[in-house]
């Protein structure tokens, strides 16, 4: 029967075009020199990272100092000092790879005319592009699953043995930026299936990157400052119930604004997850302002628990970029191929 | 005798590019969110330069007379406040209008072919480049004097003179934002002549993009302390005077050998010379040696001559590899 036959030729046809795209991403030079670069930008944080961990192990070896912490005793968390300085350059060269990853799968099949011979075989446009959008997740999985390896690999040669919570936050962090980076390879693959150009292309999911990840905090930040307006007006209030609520609405606005921008702002978004990956006894993190609340030093927290404290976010993470995906599929089945 | 290089044809490629430029939906794109930021780094300027004067005004009101000295009086704010903020927005967002100027110039024109019909024509290869520089060149310098002018004009608008110095420091700001953008131009258009695609191009000159605007300074930053080593310990409150006069000489020296070794480092990129330059002529204006006072144009150009001749030999080196592989590209 036909429609048998269709069904299971599917999955064969996919997993060649995945196949195929994963080893084109791994043999191709510049991919390798930006994941090169990926790695070597996070080396310095990293190292700097360590050197943070050392002092934090001598903090904690220390009763005076660390009674100026007070009850709660220091906010932060063994393992989140050594990685939380990466999100911020990954965050810049990780989007520069994905895009480079993305921008020609189509346009250049196109322009070479390659695609019209690969649609002579029997295999389907839905199995290409979710084939091309797998072998790319695959590629980019793997280069951060390498670069996290090396990274605990170091640790455990430092002597530095994380527990079962910290992998489990190393992990999250890892699929956190896989999502990130997968967003934004989602987005070149888009742009790739609309433009027929594929330098034109790659310079529109740069400007899209820019606009997301400079554009949208500063205008964010603006608004935020005229809108909320300034702290000092609260202390004008004489009447202290005037004042408390004065400061209630401040506070709800401050995070809203901070809610609403986080939304627009992937950056964003990825740093407010991977924070509470990383520190799991945040309770409390909002964008502008960082982590606003966390559980007292000691308490025992799990990296799952406080993915559900900010599931919204990472409901967010995950789901941006199936749905620019879900756009990079429209646009392809219904392309014209002349 | 044909001369070396027809300036009218160059002129003519010049103007075509220019205009090119000026009419591609892209860059104009680009460019109005280059401005768009540009007004909001000024509103913030503005802002703080405000705060400034008047913080300076309740100093000035407060103070007694008895206790005036040179030394410890307030200064009225400088103007350049305005500026800072823009020096600061300017990284993010310039690279990339100079790589959108610079990337396609000539593999757009290879993967079209519309070079070899250009070729065809009675014009050089040489002059086709040095056009193709300047054209380019041009528009980022267009583009960088903007900001400028539109900052000049929004002081002027609010009823603030502008001191001469202060205007000749701004001349020299458009310049040194000109030479930066020219640097990241200039590694586009070396890519755009080494590979055939212009989507590669661009692939390529991002990566070089990572390497020298943070791979380059993080790596400064981290040479700088690994040199220098760590602070000494500070000496107890009771200790003698000769124990805190060799702490602080060891702090000075800490600092110059970390200074030293971050500024070697950052001379390989336009960002860090960028900074650099910027930073010396927009925020820390007082004497090196005894810390207070203003420095005239003079000595500030002696201060910052290294970086800015690091930030224009930068550009020379890349358009010199664009201009090399373009004689000798094989097209076919």
């Amino acid at each position: 029967m036909h429609g048998d036959t269709s069904s299971r030729n599917a999955p064969r046809g996919l997993l060649t075009v995945a196949r195929k795209e994963f080893a084109d991403h791994l043999t191709d030079p510049a991919f390798l020199v930006l994941a090169f670069l990926l790695i070597a930008v996070c080396t310095v944080p990293f190292q700097q990272g360590l050197e943070g961990y050392e002092r934090y192990l001598a903090l904690l070896a220390d009763p005076v100092k660390l009674a100026a912490y007070g009850t709660r005793g220091p906010t932060t968390q063994a393992i989140q000092i050594i990685y939380w300085r990466l999100p911020d350059v990954i965050s810049t060269a990780g989007a520069i790879l994905a895009i480079a990853m993305g921008f020609d799968l189509v346009s250049r099949e196109r322009q070479t005319g390659s695609l019209k011979l690969l649609l002579a075989r029997p295999v389907f446009r839905d199995e290409i592009i979710t084939g091309k959008a797998l072998g790319g997740l695959a590629a980019l999985t793997v280069s951060i699953a390498a670069g996290l390896a090396l990274s605990v690999a170091v640790l455990l040669f430092r002597g530095i043995v994380p527990g079962a919570d910290d992998l489990v936050s190393i992990l999250l962090f890892g699929l956190a930026t896989v999502a990130l980076l997968a967003f934004y390879f989602c987005l070149a693959l888009a742009i790739s299936t609309t433009t027929r150009k594929s330098g034109k292309a790659f310079l529109y999911a740069l400007i899209v990157f820019f606009i997301l990840s400079t554009l949208v905090p500063t205008v964010g930040s603006e608004v935020l400052n005229d809108i909320a307006g300034p702290y000092s007006d609260i202390q004008d209030y004489t009447n202290h119930a005037d004042r408390q609520s004065a400061r209630e609405t401040y506070e709800a606005t401050r995070a809203l604004i901070g809610n609403v921008v986080t939304v627009f702002s992937p950056q964003m978004n990825y740093e407010t997850v991977v924070q509470y990956a990383l520190n799991p006894r945040t309770t409390e993190y909002q964008a502008f302002r960082g982590p606003l609340d966390v559980l007292p030093f000691g308490t025992e927290a799990h990296p799952l628990d406080a993915m559900a404290r900010c599931w919204q976010n990472v409901l967010l993470l995950l789901l941006a970029p199936i749905a620019l995906f879900g756009l990079a599929f429209m646009a392809f089945l219904r392309m014209d191929i002349r | 005798m044909t001369p070396i290089l027809d300036l009218g044809r160059v002129a003519t490629i010049t103007r075509k590019e220019c205009l090119d430029h000026l009419t591609d939906r892209t860059f104009l794109l680009i460019l109005a969110i280059f401005l768009f930021l540009t007004v909001v780094s000024l509103h913030l300027g503005l802002v703080s330069y405000d705060a400034a004067l008047k913080q300076y005004e309740h100093s000035v009101a407060y103070s007694d007379p008895a206790f005036s000295s040179p030394l410890t009086d307030s200064r009225p704010p400088s103007l350049l406040i305005v500026f800072s903020a823009l020096a600061e927005s300017l990284p993010q967002w310039g690279p990339l209008l100079a790589i959108a100027v610079g990337f396609d110039l000539i593999a757009g024109e290879r993967s079209s072919r519309s070079l070899k019909t250009l070729l065809v024509r009675p014009v050089f290869r040489d002059e086709i480049i040095t056009g193709k520089a300047l054209g380019g060149g041009a528009v980022l310098a267009l583009a960088s004097a903007v900001p400028v002018v539109l900052a000049l004009g929004l002081i002027a608008a609010a009823g603030i003179t502008i001191p001469p110095d202060d205007a000749g420091i701004a001349a020299l700001f458009c310049a040194a934002t000109a030479l930066y953008l020219l640097a990241y131009f200039a590694v586009a258009l070396a890519f755009s002549s080494l590979v055939g695609d212009g989507g590669r191009a661009l692939a390529w000159t991002m990566a070089a993009f990572i390497l020298f605007s943070i791979l380059v300074p993080t790596v400064a930053a981290y040479a700088g302390e690994a040199v220098a080593g760590d602070l000494p310990t500070y000496p107890s409150y009771d200790a003698p005077a000769e124990e805190v006069q060799h702490y602080l000489e060891a702090a000075r020296a800490r600092y110059q050998a970390l200074n030293g070794v971050e500024n070697l480092v950052l001379i390989l990129s336009p960002d860090g010379n960028y900074q650099a330059i910027t930073k010396v002529l927009l925020t820390d204006r007082s004497d090196p040696v005894s810390g207070w006072g203003i420095s005239g144009l003079t000595d500030i150009l002696g201060r910052i001559w290294q970086n800015l001749v690091a930030i224009a030999v930068f550009p020379t080196v890349f358009l010199a590899i664009a201009y090399a592989r373009f004689i000798r590209i094989d097209l076919r």
